[in-house]
């Protein structure tokens, strides 16, 4: 029997029928049935299927590849932990640093995990629904691996044991609860805009890789492992970030003053975040006035 | 000129990646940290399948670069075929 | 001879986190599934309401009308947690893989009868749409429901079913061509015999109980359609024409098995929690087992002709048995 061959399609063409193409408008519910939020922020969406994917990656590459990451991650994290890798650690005050962590950070990535659940499901967009979905598992990973990467720490040291009760509690860390639990109740335009610009594009290489470079420094394989493996997901939130603000304000004139005013909320908000990257004041020198112009002299990278 | 830049783990695989990215961008600088490798260039750097293949000595899909990706900066276009990073000023 | 390893062994100051501990009832070791899932949604000290649903909080249990003394009662026996999760779906992935190379390199596609090509082509490819539609709902429950032992598994099953959806895609290309996608989306939208089960999707779209959609989509939907479509007309098709649309509809048949045993572990504790749960459970599965019903009985009909009733009968009961097992009044 003849076959026709089909031309062999390139990749965006392939991942526009793994991904728009599985979309369409419904005719049997209303459109703002289905998509309840997408009008009461003032942005304006005039094309959804201008939105530019940054990574075309379908499900099965993301579990072929994220399974290999988990693999060597977890290979890692048993080998310290049976290696009492802890105990190679060269400056006891960095421990303070991976509580803050516990504490101030990985109930974070549950919240991200959730918002982004939420946006992935409200956005009519096909593109970034997918793109976020994605995020939102990656998301729940990094919650999870840092619940075990620090597991071993709360075996041996005090201060990880009461990390979900603390980060709802402790004054302190009202600074990161505060943060995401805005975001996520803000609309789904301002949690992108916060979380996957603001935060994952513009701050999120400065608390992450300090922090992880301090792992390495100190001898923390487990933590400095999950750090450069959760950061290969961060280019793909960061992309996200990137493309959805360009998308945003390509859309419509009337949306850049709505994310003007939300850029500026939100880097500030983010700023103030920083407080995670700021107690690596340890790796300086002790005495107390360097915290300042060592946070000033880091802050100019 | 903006700098775009990728960063990857220090292993073997990307040792391969790494020379692959030098022969195809000749203004790539390398910056070799601990158990970091970072290449920078200035507006546009594009990493090839064929030019790792040819490293690697083996079939390579461009999406496994994800397994040793620590960070990257730019917008990205994928094909099957490329992976670039631009800034377009 | 004695071998002593020499090694440096440290009593720890405890097994667990607390919270964890109080579960468990003593400082036990707990596993990797317990640790990443128990209590790691917050409960406490919401900073706002949403303003995008200010009747509640940020994660509010009222979101349905499932009452749970505990959800974490919730828990997968798959014991699936973000790694295990991966992992699982890689080894499902790698073999499917492999038989669509296999098909694809051995030219079966080529070879394969006309008749069940057609076939395969017409029933197959608009399910590509089903499935995104619940990757929607899927990325709903995990955004509304109540608690991480039930919220981290519907997400992990909506991403599933856009592997699925992607499977799908694939097998309309290789059996066919991008022609043949454009015909199945459009057979989807305008004709008759896909009208019903589009509207049972849309319809779910619009579902604000988040357990009622979880009843709808897991349970019904995906009970009835996966049974009708990767048991009955896959074993028509291989009869026909031989194997090769099972080897393409792999992945498909094994996830049905595997979330299943989710499935009917959720709705038996739910269940059992309370007459009150049970009765709204039954309720809400006798209605979208009928909606889906009667959608499925053209789509049933398009692809086995006559046989298309008895087999789509079958498929109901199938899941009615297990909803049964699991405490339905069915």
């Amino acid at each position: 029997m003849d076959m026709k061959v089909s031309k062999k399609l390139g990749l965006k063409e392939r991942y526009n029928l793994m991904t728009r193409d599985l979309a369409w408008t419904p005719t049997y519910q209303a459109l703002k049935d289905v998509f309840p939020y997408m009008e009461y922020e003032g942005i304006k969406i005039h094309d959804w299927d201008k939105f530019e994917d940054p990574f075309r990656m379908t499900m099965d590459s993301y579990w072929k590849y994220q399974a290999e990451k988990e693999r060597k991650l977890y290979a890692i994290i048993d080998a310290f932990t049976q290696n009492n890798g802890h105990l190679g650690v060269t400056d006891a005050r960095y421990i303070n640093a991976l509580k803050l962590f516990l504490t101030g950070v990985s109930p974070l990535e549950y919240m991200a995990h959730r918002g982004f659940a939420h946006v992935g499901r409200q956005y009519p967009g096909a593109g970034p629904r997918v793109a976020c979905l994605m995020q939102s598992l990656d998301e729940i990973r990094h919650s999870q691996t840092q619940i075990h990467s620090l597991s071993n720490y709360n075996k041996h040291y005090n201060g990880f044991a009461n990390w979900r009760h603390q980060h709802d509690r402790v004054w302190y860390l009202s600074v990161p609860k505060s943060f995401f639990d805005d975001a996520v109740s803000a609309g789904p335009f301002e949690f992108i805009v916060a979380i996957g610009f603001a935060f994952e594009y513009v701050l999120t290489n400065l608390l992450f890789v300090p922090f992880i470079s301090g792992a390495a420094y100190n001898g923390d394989m487990g933590a400095m492992a999950f750090g450069f493996s959760a950061q290969s997901d961060e280019s793909r939130h960061m992309t996200l970030g990137l493309e959805i603000i360009k998308f945003i304000l390509e859309q419509d004139p009337d949306n850049l003053p709505i994310v003007q005013a939300w850029l500026d909320k939100w880097f500030w908000r983010g700023y103030r975040m920083e407080f995670g990257r700021d107690n690596l004041d340890y790796a300086d020198s002790q005495d107390k006035k360097n915290f300042e112009a060592w946070r000033a002299q880091s802050t100019s990278n | 000129m903006s700098n775009v830049f990728i960063a990857f783990q220090k292993n073997e695989e990307t040792r391969a990646i790494v020379d692959a990215i030098v022969a195809d961008n000749p203004q790539a600088i390398v910056n070799q940290q601990p158990a970091m490798v970072k290449i920078d260039a200035p507006g546009r750097l594009v990493i090839r399948k064929s030019s790792i293949e040819q490293e690697i000595g083996r079939e390579f899909d461009l999406q496994e670069m994800h397994v040793h990706l620590i960070t990257l900066s730019g917008n990205i276009d994928e094909t099957d075929d490329e992976l670039s990073l631009t800034w377009n000023q | 001879m004695q071998i002593d390893l020499r090694t440096v062994s440290i009593t720890p100051l405890r097994q667990t986190y607390d919270h964890i501990a109080r579960r468990l009832g003593a400082d036990k070791p707990a596993s990797r599934y317990i640790e990443a899932t128990m209590d790691v949604q917050p409960q406490a000290n919401f900073h706002y309401r949403p303003t995008w649903d200010p009747e509640h909080e940020l994660f509010d249990a009222s979101r349905t009308r499932i009452v749970m003394q505990d959800w974490y009662a919730l828990k997968d026996p798959r014991q699936l947690y973000y790694g295990t999760y991966a992992q699982a779906r890689a080894r499902l992935q790698e073999v499917a893989e492999a038989d669509f190379e296999f098909v694809e390199s051995r030219g079966l596609a080529e070879r394969f009868d006309d008749t069940a090509r057609r076939t395969a082509l017409d029933f197959y490819v608009p399910l590509r749409h089903v499935a995104w539609g619940a990757n929607m709902n899927g990325a709903y429950q995990c955004a509304y429901g109540h608690g991480t032992a039930i919220t981290q598994p519907c997400l992990y099953a909506g991403m599933d079913q856009l592997g699925i959806a992607q499977y799908l895609t694939r097998l309309g290309l290789l059996l066919g061509n991008q022609g043949d996608l454009e015909a199945g989306k459009q057979a989807w939208l305008e004709a008759p015999a896909w009208q019903g089960l589009r509207r049972v999707v849309e319809d779910t779209w619009v579902l604000k109980d988040w357990f009622e959609l979880y009843v709808a989509q897991n349970v019904a939907l995906d009970g009835i359609l996966f049974g009708l479509a990767y048991r009955e007309v896959d074993a028509a098709l291989s009869e026909q024409a031989g194997p090769t649309v099972s080897m393409l509809t792999r992945f498909q048949a094994e996830w049905f098995q595997d979330a299943n045993k989710w499935v009917d572990a959720v709705i038996k504790t739910a269940a059992a929690e309370s007459a009150e749960n049970q009765a709204l459970l039954g309720q809400w599965y006798a209605h979208w087992r009928g909606r889906v019903q009667e959608a499925l009985a053209p789509v049933a009909r398009l692809a086995l002709g006559d046989a298309g009733d008895a087999a789509l009968a079958r498929a109901v009961a199938a899941v009615d048995a297990r909803m049964h097992k699991s405490g339905l009044a069915v």
